[in-house]
């Protein structure tokens, strides 16, 4: 891209003249939403090879209905009670004088770090029957404990390692909000709590609705957590077709998994409101904090319970499980080094790649100066709230059918797994890049012009170091779910290419469970790493 | 203690007598297991390097003798050696639905046999891989598929993924566990059995049919089952295909009328039933004989039922992908997985049934022929879906 | 005596006022540890319009956050019509002390309409009120036409103008106004003061505003107080304090001071320019005769005319043209530099000799030598 600008003619200027808004751009950012947007060719084509009296057999399923309409409860209340979580917790964390408030800070966001099948495993082992709690209290003659499958657990699970999305934007909302606002409420007669009902939440809503929208779509696309929790959800179906073999049936529920997806996003797209919301201007941000008062060891109180909650459990079973060690049964589980290598290898490419391709989405987009950003960005959605299973088969179709001996001798595995992950994670990365170019004043890039820079030069020594950070932070998102990504992985690795996470599987179903405490906990620290990045990239000290 | 192994390893259940077939079990595992470290070593003078390595100085795998599953002395084997069979070089590609865990060391023993033969492994779940090479088509990289069912074999063989076997390779296996047109072989069993605490129950306390087990009060919460158990599933599906849905509905809700203790695997279940928490229960053969191997006092036993799901005799299996452009080497392969070596393997590796002739059982199981298994396809009883809705219907799940 | 008690003495008189909106008595805030407000007394009263001018950085937008309650002092006492609002213990929380605020950037509502940003401190209003209040608000402003508009598709102008209808609609008993008109353009600033103050005085509101602009500060207030460093240097009407500013700060910072040198003597001062008599100097006792003083000259007070060297007492140094004038910089024999403001068709050449004469009809304050503040009985305010 370099190449383009220094090489460019006197006869390329005028077109060259129009490149920063215009079609380059657009064909960038349209090539990439169509390059993830491929695996739904295969779900539209094994989902029509069902044929129409099949489609209509499952839609008339009385089963059908009942997984619509618990998928929309599990979506909702997970949703819902991340709202309510993250928002306080965002709060407290940016605005108030919590004790301990750098360590909650990075605490309360660790919770994304735990993959949430390690999470549900956890909390069944620990409150499930005869669960290490049950187990716990049996002496003091507690016989039996609330169930916690179903859409309890799902729920509780779910919220627990996903409210952090919805925690992270917040957070980054509250930060570069104007407080005048807030105080010009209070003078106007309001109290803290009506000034932030009716100032603070509607300017932070889009980033909450940002980070929901996450939530919803993974808890949408999530298989894991409703399995375990036996809970009866789309993924849940689709995986029981699959197992069944009906990979089109699968598909075709796939299909109608994407168009909840399509009015899940436009919901959003209402739920977020018109982006009348005051941009960082660089002052207006008063220091002071909001004093909590007799409320501070509460507060802290509430936060601490969450973290406990949330990292303890699967802690302390991951705990357990290492302590009891393995019963030397399971030779080929034993714990090499190369996972860590493989796993971490794997996750900075995909992370590289997302960064990089989901540039001109959230460029197009955030500078709103074509309306195809709005639907390029939509479009990187998808391939995140379609079960990993079925955008992996999606691509094993893509790469056999289009890659030949390329892919049958394995020569295109790893670029195969990597597009997988982009195609899975790609909107955490165009979210992040999106919302700090936002933060950037188009006037600085057209100062640059001015001094004699070219588009792209421009965009290379004044935006992209502004937003370097965003891009960052995204990335290190895109790396942490890309290290607890399961099935794409499975079904796309190369052969002998074994990672933390697909030793874990392999411990865990074969029922070794002390072979999968050391890769589980070798994943968390890598992971919480990362979370760091995330986190120092807001701008935080996290030393 | 020797002489307590033969007298009464020579005892063999029969399903007219209902005695304890494992009855001396704790005993011999002992023996087995204390005996393991002294006739270990000196299985190293005789029959190879021991443990460590994946081939003994004579060739013989380190299983061979008594490894440290097996419950007693085992002679060497018989059956066909990889010896005697053709040669594998080159590499080739497996698909195995079976676990690393299980099957990893098996593998690597067979790929340090020849200098130049690879075997590069993906292992996932046999549905998954299953779906995968059909999906990958003509371009499937995998040459063999080794599952964990008869399900996914089936399902790949009616695809038409799947090339027959050579008559070398599959005459080695009864045709029963085999595909009618040999387009897969099953490798290895597992029986349906009822583990009972020895303690609380004699052998003939566990009644021998499985539907009658509803009536039996004298269970009531001391009963324990793994619901969401593959395993268990498929035996709900064969007594579907058995007995009818309107039986199974009724069969399971006899057992929840038991207060059935849920369980989230089959070996939680057995380890239950040794710990004396229940009475029996419902798992496959080989969880007890994990729980012996490390627990050889446990008073633990099986029974099998007569001829109805509860006996449902499933298998392990392979096939040769019809895409590949290997096909003599991967029939090639599925042979040596029937090897007197491989046998001997799934006996006391795995505590699986092996399936060709002169490889016996471990720890005294019945062999086959003497189990009464009920005649069903076998792999029908992989699908699953309308059995799940079906126990959810009924509130098991 | 010094001016610090004189403004003192002020306050204390002022207290016992019944008209005496706002109280501040020896307040003092510090943030991590440095001092920004150092033992302030001001009292604000009822109906007039306050200004705190002083450069950034001296501490008075913190004293109007101090006022509004968007601060804590750290000392000192805050009083609202006589009422403590902060200090000795108690602390009223902004939204319960009836001040408002028009904040430097407006801290519009970018969510709200006009209207809606306007009705927003009325939620407390039957439906019907608020809607009265709101229109009659804007009709003051003059935005009806604007009322669904959103504050970014308005003008900075009439952003504003919503702003103080904002804060005017719950009827404060004091508003506050920071840095109003900073982010205006320089002709919609001169037009706003003027709007401002007649919206101010129409809705006959007590308010406090703060800036930095001496010629905004003096255009649309009643006094003004002079605050530098933490503290409050003068306050008086804005010719007061112009003419007669009781420190070289004040005098410097309201407007282009030049200092002449001279001494005093039974007859007259004897300065660089010439002799200048005793009742042209502001209120000059005999006390200081033989004394160096500094003599406040503003450019307007001199005059600098071309003449042949041998008559000149100084030199052109310096031209900046202003437009309707030019400001010349002179040095004189003594080094005193003085600036004399012409008239833009007035040349006089650079470089060259030049008579620089006093031409002011006011009394000229001055500052003894070396001392930064005069200590002199001054008569308060002139009402």
């Amino acid at each position: 891209m370099a190449g383009n600008a220094d090489t460019s003619t006197a006869a390329d200027r005028p077109a060259s003249s129009g490149w920063s808004g215009g079609s380059v751009l657009v064909v960038l950012a349209g090539l990439v939403a169509v390059a993830v947007l491929l695996p739904l060719s295969w779900i539209v084509i094994a989902g029509f090879r069902v044929g129409f009296a099949g489609a209509l057999d499952l839609l008339l399923r009385e089963q059908t209905l009942s997984i619509v309409v618990n998928s929309f409860l599990l979506v909702g209340a997970v949703t819902g009670l991340s709202v309510l979580l993250a928002v306080p917790l965002a709060f407290l964390t940016t605005r108030t004088n919590l004790p301990f408030r750098r360590f909650f800070t990075v605490a309360l966001a660790m919770p994304l770090v735990v993959p949430s099948y390690i999470g549900a495993f956890a909390f069944v082992s620990a409150f499930g029957p005869q669960g290490q709690l049950q187990d716990a209290l049996a002496p003091f003659g507690v016989e039996t404990l609330p169930t916690i499958y179903g859409l309890v657990g799902s729920t509780l699970v779910l919220t627990l390692y996903t409210y952090p999305y919805v925690y992270i934007t917040t957070r980054a909302s509250l930060k570069s909000l104007d407080t005048t606002l807030v105080e010009a409420a209070r003078t106007l007669r309001h109290t803290r709590w009506q000034a932030f009902k009716r100032v603070t939440l509607p300017q932070i809503r889009p980033a909450i609705t940002a980070g929901s929208l996450l939530v919803a779509l993974y808890a949408l696309s999530d298989f894991g957590t409703p399995a375990i929790m036996r809970y009866d959800v789309f993924t849940r179906v689709i995986y029981v077709e699959f197992n069944a073999f009906g990979r089109n049936m699968a598909a075709l529920l796939s299909l109608v998994l994407v168009l909840i997806t399509v009015a899940i996003l436009a919901f959003e797209r209402r739920a977020g409101g018109e982006d009348r919301v005051q941009t960082d201007r660089g002052h207006g941000n008063t220091q002071s904090l909001v004093r909590l008062g007799r409320w501070r060891w509460p507060a802290a109180a509430f936060c601490g319970g969450v973290t406990a909650l949330a990292l303890v459990v699967p802690l302390g079973i991951l705990g357990l499980w290492l302590v009891r060690g393995t019963d030397g049964v399971a030779g080929g589980l034993a714990f090499e080094l190369q996972y860590v290598g493989n796993s971490v290898g794997i996750a900075v490419a995909a992370a590289l790649v997302a960064a990089i391709v989901g540039l001109p989405i959230a460029h197009l987009s955030a500078r709103g100066s074509s309306r195809f950003g709005d639907v390029f960005e939509r479009a990187s959605y998808v391939g995140y709230a379609v079960p990993g299973v079925v955008i992996g088969l999606a691509l094993v179709f893509l790469g056999a059918r289009y890659g030949g001996g390329l892919y049958r001798t394995g020569v295109i595995a790893f670029p195969l797994l990597v597009f997988g992950y982009v195609v899975r994670f790609l909107p955490q990365a165009v979210g992040s890049t999106r919302a700090s170019l936002l933060r950037v004043s188009p006037a600085l890039p057209e100062a640059a012009r001015t001094l004699g820079r070219s588009p792209f030069g421009a965009f290379r020594s004044v935006t992209l170091p502004l937003i370097a950070p965003g891009q960052v932070g995204g990335a290190a998102l895109v790396f942490l779910t890309t290290m607890k990504e399961l099935p794409v992985t499975l079904l796309l690795k190369p052969p002998g290419f074994d990672t933390l996470v697909t030793q874990v599987w392999q411990a865990t179903a074969s029922g070794h469970y002390g072979h999968a405490a050391v890769p589980s906990l070798i994943l968390l620290f890598v992971s919480a790493l990362s979370m760091l990045v995330i986190l120092s990239m807001e701008g935080y000290d996290v030393k | 203690m020797k002489d307590d192994i033969y007298m009464d390893g020579t005892e063999r259940f029969s399903k007219s007598s209902r005695r304890r077939f494992l009855s001396a079990l704790g005993v011999a595992g002992v023996t087995g297991l204390a005996g393991c470290n002294t006739s270990g070593e000196a299985g190293t003078g005789t029959n190879g390097s021991g443990e460590g390595t994946a081939t003994t100085t004579d060739g013989n795998p380190p299983w061979y003798g008594s490894g440290p599953g097996a419950f007693e002395e085992r002679p060497t084997p018989g059956g066909t050696s990889m010896d005697d069979m053709p040669d594998l070089s080159g590499t080739l590609n497996v698909y195995s639905g079976r676990g690393e865990a299980l099957v990893g060391d098996l593998l690597g023993f067979i790929e340090s046999k020849y200098p130049d033969f690879e075997v590069r492994t993906t292992y996932d779940s046999a549905a998954s891989l299953a779906n995968r090479i059909v999906t990958e088509g003509q371009n499937t990289p995998a040459d063999v598929f080794y599952s964990v069912n008869a399900g996914a074999l089936g399902f790949l063989a009616d695809e038409g993924a799947t090339e027959s076997l050579n008559e070398g390779t599959y005459s080695l296996v009864p045709s029963e566990f085999r595909a009618s047109d040999n387009s897969w072989i099953g490798t290895s069993g597992r029986a349906r059995t009822v583990p009972y605490n020895t303690n609380a129950l004699s052998a003939d306390g566990v009644p021998s049919d499985i539907m009658s087990f509803p009536d039996h009060d004298e269970f009531a919460g001391k009963i324990g089952w793994a619901p969401t158990y593959s395993s268990f599933q498929g035996f709900v599906t064969a007594m579907r295909v058995l007995e009818g849905d309107a039986d199974t509905r009724e069969w399971l809700n006899g057992i929840q009328n038991l207060n059935v203790e849920e369980y989230s695997d089959e070996f939680q279940v057995v380890q239950a039933v040794a710990d004396g928490e229940i009475q029996l229960g419902f798992a496959n053969h080989y969880y007890t004989l994990r729980v012996l191997a490390g627990r050889p006092n446990a008073p633990i036993d099986i029974a099998f039922t007569n001829g109805d799901a509860g006996a449902v005799f499933n298998v392990a299996g392979a096939a040769p992908i019809a895409a590949s452009s290997k096909g003599e080497m991967a029939d090639t392969f599925v042979r040596h997985l029937l090897s007197s070596e491989a046998q001997e393997y799934f006996a006391v590796k795995t505590f699986e049934y092996p399936l060709v002739d002169g490889v016996d059982p471990v720890g005294r199981l019945p062999p086959v022929s003497e189990l009464n298994v009920p005649n069903i396809d076998l792999s029908k009883l992989s699908n699953l879906d309308e059995t799940v809705t079906l126990m959810r219907e009924e509130g098991v799940l | 005596m010094s001016n610090e008690n004189a403004v003192r003495t002020e306050t204390a008189q002022q207290s016992d006022d019944a008209n005496t909106v706002l109280e501040l008595v020896g307040i003092h805030k510090q943030f991590g540890g440095e001092t920004v407000i150092e033992n302030l007394d001001l009292s604000v009263r009822e109906g007039e319009l306050l200004t705190l001018l002083g450069p950034s950085g001296c501490g008075k937008t913190t004293t109007l956050r101090l006022i509004a309650g968007l601060e804590e002092p750290d000392g000192g006492e805050i009083r609202l019509r006589g009422d403590p609002v902060a200090g000795s213990g108690s602390f009223v929380a902004p939204e319960q002390r009836d001040v408002g605020i028009v904040f430097q950037e407006f801290a519009l509502f970018p969510h709200k309409t006009a209207e809606e940003n306007v009705a927003f401190g009325l939620h407390d209003l039957p439906e019907a009120e608020q809607k009265q209040r709101v229109d009659d608000l804007l009709d003051l402003v003059g935005l009806e036409a604007h009322r669904e508009s959103y504050p970014d598709e308005l003008s900075g102008g009439q952003q504003q103008r919503v702003a103080l209808a904002r804060s005017l609609a719950p009827e404060p008993q004091l508003l506050l106004l920071d840095e109003p008109f900073s982010n205006l353009d320089v002709d919609l600033r001169v037009e706003m003061r003027e709007e401002v103050r007649r919206i101010l005085k129409e809705a006959g509101v007590t308010a406090v505003s703060v800036t930095h602009d001496q010629e905004e500060a003096m255009s649309i207030s009643d006094r003004v107080a002079v605050m530098h460093d933490g503290n409050l240097e003068q306050v008086g009407t804005p010719e007061q304090v112009f003419q007669h500013p009781e420190s070289r700060f004040v005098a410097s910072f309201l407007g282009h001071a030049s200092f002449l040198s001279g001494r005093v003597q039974e007859d007259g001062i004897l300065t660089p320019v010439g002799s200048i008599e005793r009742d042209r100097v502001y209120g000059l006792s005999h006390e200081y005769d033989g004394a160096d003083i500094d003599l406040l000259v503003r450019p307007d007070d001199v005059r600098a005319e071309p003449v042949p060297k041998s008559e000149a007492n100084g030199q052109v140094m310096h031209r900046r043209f202003l437009g309707p004038s030019i400001l010349y910089r002179v040095e004189l024999g003594n080094g005193d530099v003085v600036g004399c403001m012409h008239n833009h068709d007035e040349e006089v050449p650079l470089n060259e000799p030049v008579a620089v004469e006093l031409a002011a009809d006011h009394e000229l304050s001055w500052f003894p030598e070396g001392v930064r503040r005069v200590a002199r009985d001054c008569t308060p305010g002139d009402d």
